[in-house]
């Protein structure tokens, strides 16, 4: 389970309330179903994995493994075949006489990991253990801690405000803010279906382009305006009629709505049948190689899209994009998620409040 | 001002500085009369008889010894209470804390002149008088250390201290195996400066010290001075062994120590 | 489904209002006290304790030995005030303070300025080093050494007057040198610290500040008085504080140089007599407890009064710089 979210909204205090070392003000934790609020931390028996790896510059690598067995008197023996099996899981069989300030990022890493899991702990506790490594080398341990996780099944809550590893990584994201859960789920649910508007520009790189909309009388039924946009409804805009029963009464008072969609799920040049069409202009085109991610102007508001193939469009270019029906997510005037007919069946977490 | 004349200035300065102690070891090593001659004689001549004689026909060696006891058992203590004191001000919280740092900030406040009195009436009270607790105990912790491990516990990351508690381990145990050695550039500038006001220690031995058998070598050297009137190459072995230790330390750790000192000093300015 | 991720969730973090752990905290603040117990307790007993107890005994007839105190209210003060020799001590106090505080300060802030690092010259480390050794010797060995120096007969400081062509004194023996050679002794016992403690301050001034004065054509005086000084303030009103506070509470060169365990210290003649000397002959010499302590009030509340009024100065003018 991976708990993401900007910096400074709670996530390091969660991990440090389950671990024992802060307490809650109110509420409890449960750990294996439960209560552990009246234990002390190192009674939890959780491991920890800090950002800093916090290891013991003046001990070997073995003191630093042994040290938290030494304390609780442990035998030994035991300690050291612990330790030279955690050591040998870990790669770390040869530097165990050596000193953190030998070793490479990535090495001390594996040490932090190994100090963790000697103890044999009931859940693994990391606090943005990757971020002090460089990207290339964050990625290979990216794949390594998947592995690990696989061959030793301990429940890990893994803190990191980078969505990327928190998609990658978990089986189970939670997103905060301001100390606040937002929702929770399997990361594809909560990529797909994104409770608030925070969530849906939160997940994804690129993420979710969000853009704030109005209702629009035309014709007799709803047609979708940009909101800053004075301009008449037009036909291609027009809402079908059980969305628009739908999504008037929880528009604002000026018929304000937010609309979302997934850059991928934008589609450039062909119109779609049940879609909404528009005219955007294009701003500028980076190709990435494998995709091609489109930055449009749809009135005022920012649109991004990711095609495939080699477009040339210039600056300027006046663009067809259509944004399926199916694919777009609503969300009331105060960015709340209008539930979707395929939200059916998906866990959205614990909430629908307010965002 | 021009490099020459600078160096030759700064050579000038130190030799003058350093003159008495040099002259100090030439009249104690030197041949008998030295210190009377006129023009007086540079060159020490490294007999070491007299020193030896002074230590067979005095009870000097008592007094090295006593100083010994005291330095070090102060040393030890200091250590002891300045670790724990620096580490409840930098990682624990309860209530008193702030005031436990202005009760060790202010003692630096107290002219220590003023307190000779009323302190001998409170040793007077616990029986101290005489004993070499009365040299020990009343310095068995400084701000200054208090302070300086401070500083260096603040600096060591919480999660040193996280890990610890995640994984069982017990504050002394934390402090013995983990503090400690991280911050030992505050031991050795303790263990310094806690040698240096001990062993040089005088009038507080002179007031709370009556016992010949207990007094430290500063103390027993006034009674030299007098006994040894006009001998001066006696006298000069004496006070060159009270001399020796601390000449020997600074000359080891000379850039150490002079920073150590004046970041005592300079501890106060806050 | 949702109810399994719910419960989950739920388990992760109850909603539940439950007190906060009294336990906890108190057991982190019986820590705490434990750990300051130590040096709390000596800091107490020895310092304040003695502190408070002092204003009290100066204000009784008071014997260690002898039981029944009583209380005089201002007597002790009142005989003090009639004592010549009280306002001698603090004359001879004052004295060697004001003496020494600029001369000191002055020589110690040449030496920095002399030893400091320079871009084209080795730094004076070793010059530092000696300078330095003095003020961690023990006073009495190194007086020893000074009475040999101040002998009147054989001694270096007769002998450098001579080559001088100056005339003779008789130093320690004579009523108008005895304090002046003391404060000689302690020049060179501490100026050492204090140089150090100005070379502190000259390493904190920013290389680019000095450049920039030398480029604007500041050399030597101009470039010191204007940029060095100014920048030398705080450190400047530490040190003058803390001689102050150091010579005013001199006792042990003056015990050893002045005759020691003899009842001639503070001669000849009474001319090195210095308040916290005086305390010690009135209290460990003649067990006059309450004089004494008469007297130590007096020295506590001036040495505190010195070190107030500087800081307060230094704050003000180190601010309004």
């Amino acid at each position: 389970m991976a708990v993401v979210g900007p910096s400074g909204c709670g996530k390091s205090t969660l991990l440090r309330i389950i671990s024992g070392l802060e307490r809650a003000t109110s509420g409890s934790v449960l750990i294996d179903g439960s209560v552990v609020d009246s234990l002390a931390a190192y009674q939890r028996n959780v491991g920890m994995v800090f950002q800093n790896y916090a290891l013991y510059p003046h001990m070997t690598v073995f003191a630093n493994l042994a040290f938290g067995l030494q304390a609780q008197r442990v035998p030994h023996a035991d300690i050291r075949r612990r330790v030279a099996e955690v050591a040998d899981l870990l790669e770390l069989s040869g530097m165990l006489d050596k000193r953190p300030g030998t070793l490479s990022g990535g090495q001390r890493q594996r040490v932090a990991l190994g100090r963790a899991l000697v103890r044999n702990p009931r859940c693994f506790l990391m606090d943005e253990p990757l971020s002090n490594l460089d990207a290339l080398l964050r990625d290979r341990m990216r794949v390594e801690l998947r592995t690990l996780h696989e061959r030793v099944r301990i429940p890990t809550v893994y803190v990191t405000h980078d969505q990327s590893e928190a998609m990658t990584l978990a089986d189970r994201v939670i997103v905060m803010r301001d100390g606040e859960l937002i929702q929770a789920g399997r990361p594809q649910d909560v990529y797909e279906h994104p409770l608030t508007v925070f969530v849906a520009q939160f997940l994804g790189s690129p993420p979710m382009s969000v853009v704030q909309v109005r209702l629009s009388q035309h014709h007799g039924g709803w047609a979708v305006v940009p909101f800053s946009s004075d301009a008449a409804a037009q036909d291609a805009c027009r809402l079908p009629a059980e969305a628009a029963a739908r999504l008037l009464p929880l528009s604002g008072p000026e018929g304000q709505l937010w609309l979302g969609i997934r850059p991928e799920d934008i589609i450039i040049g062909d119109p779609v049948a049940h879609g909404l069409d528009l005219t955007a202009v294009c701003e500028m085109v980076e190709h990435l190689g494998n995709r091609v991610q489109v930055h449009m102007r749809w009135d005022s508001q920012r649109l991004v899209a990711l095609t495939q193939g080699n477009p040339s469009w210039p600056r300027d270019a006046v663009l067809h994009a259509t944004l399926p029906w199916h694919a777009v997510s609503w969300f009331d005037h105060l960015g709340r998620r209008v539930p979707r007919a395929d939200d059916q069946g998906v866990s959205l977490g614990l909430r629908n409040g307010e965002a | 001002m021009r490099a020459p004349l600078t160096l030759i200035l700064r050579a000038v300065i130190g030799m003058a500085w350093i003159f008495p102690v040099y002259w100090l070891i030439v009249v104690a090593t030197g041949a008998r009369g030295s210190a009377y001659s006129i023009p007086p004689v540079f060159v020490p001549l490294f007999h070491f008889l007299p020193v030896a004689s002074v230590l067979a026909h005095t009870h000097l060696l008592q007094h090295v010894l006593n100083s010994v006891i005291v330095t070090t058992s102060t040393i030890v203590l200091v250590l002891f209470t300045g670790a724990l004191g620096g580490y409840a001000l930098s990682e624990v919280r309860f209530p008193g804390r702030s005031l436990y740092f202005l009760l060790a900030l202010g003692v630096m406040m107290l002219p220590q002149q003023a307190l000779m009195v009323p302190q001998y009436v409170v040793l007077y009270h616990l029986r101290m008088l005489n004993t070499y607790a009365a040299m020990i105990i009343p310095f068995a912790t400084s701000t200054s250390s208090i302070f300086l491990f401070r500083q260096f516990f603040m600096r060591l990351p919480t999660s040193y201290r996280d890990i610890a508690s995640v994984e069982g381990v017990s504050t002394a145990r934390y402090l013995w195996r983990v503090a400690l050695p991280l911050a030992r550039p505050a031991v050795a500038a303790t263990v310094l400066l806690t040698f240096i006001s001990s062993w040089n220690m005088f009038q507080w031995p002179l007031v709370m010290i009556s016992s010949k058998s207990i007094q430290p070598l500063e103390v027993s050297l006034t009674f030299y001075m007098q006994a040894f009137e006009g001998h001066w190459r006696q006298l000069a072995s004496v006070a060159l062994l009270a001399l020796l230790p601390v000449i020997g330390v600074f000359a080891l750790t000379q850039r150490y120590i002079v920073s150590a000192v004046a970041g005592g000093e300079l501890a106060q300015k806050e | 489904m949702i109810s399994s991720r719910a419960a989950f969730l739920r388990s992760f973090t109850r909603a539940m209002h439950g007190p906060r752990s009294i336990g906890a905290t108190l057991r982190e603040a019986l820590l705490g006290y434990g750990l300051v117990m130590p040096s709390a307790l000596i800091f107490l007993v020895f310092y304040y304790a003695p502190a408070a107890f002092l204003a009290y005994i100066s204000f009784f007839h008071w014997n260690l030995f002898v039981n029944g105190n009583q209380f005089v209210g201002l007597r002790n003060f009142e005989i003090l005030a009639n004592q010549p020799l009280f306002w001698r001590s603090l004359f001879n106090t004052a004295y060697y303070v004001v003496v020494l505080v600029p001369t000191t300060t002055l020589l110690a802030l040449a030496f920095a300025l002399l030893l400091r690092e320079m871009p084209n010259l080795r730094s004076g480390g070793l010059s530092r080093a000696l300078i330095f050794l003095p003020h961690v010797t023990p006073v009495v060995a190194t007086s020893i050494i000074w009475v040999w120096i101040f002998n009147p007969n054989f001694g270096l400081a007769n002998a450098i007057l001579g080559f001088l062509h100056l005339p003779q004194l008789n130093w320690l023996q004579s009523v108008t040198w005895a304090l002046p050679s003391v404060m000689i002794y302690t020049l060179w016992h501490s100026v050492g610290l204090y140089t150090v403690l100005f070379l502190a301050g000259l390493a904190s001034i920013p290389k680019n500040v000095l450049e920039a004065a030398s480029v604007d054509g500041g050399h030597g005086w101009f470039a010191f008085r204007r940029v060095v000084w100014p920048m030398l303030g705080p450190v400047t009103f530490f040190v003058i504080v803390l001689v102050s506070v150091n010579t005013i509470q001199t006792f042990s060169q003056i015990y050893t140089l002045t005759g020691g365990p003899s009842s001639l210290a503070g001669g000849p003649a009474f001319a090195t007599t210095t308040d916290s000397l005086l305390i010690y002959q009135t209290a460990f010499l003649y067990q006059h407890f309450s004089l004494a302590s008469a007297m130590s009030l007096v020295l506590f509340v001036l040495t505190l009064a010195l070190t107030l009024i500087q800081k307060l100065l230094a704050d003000r003018i180190v601010f309004y710089r």
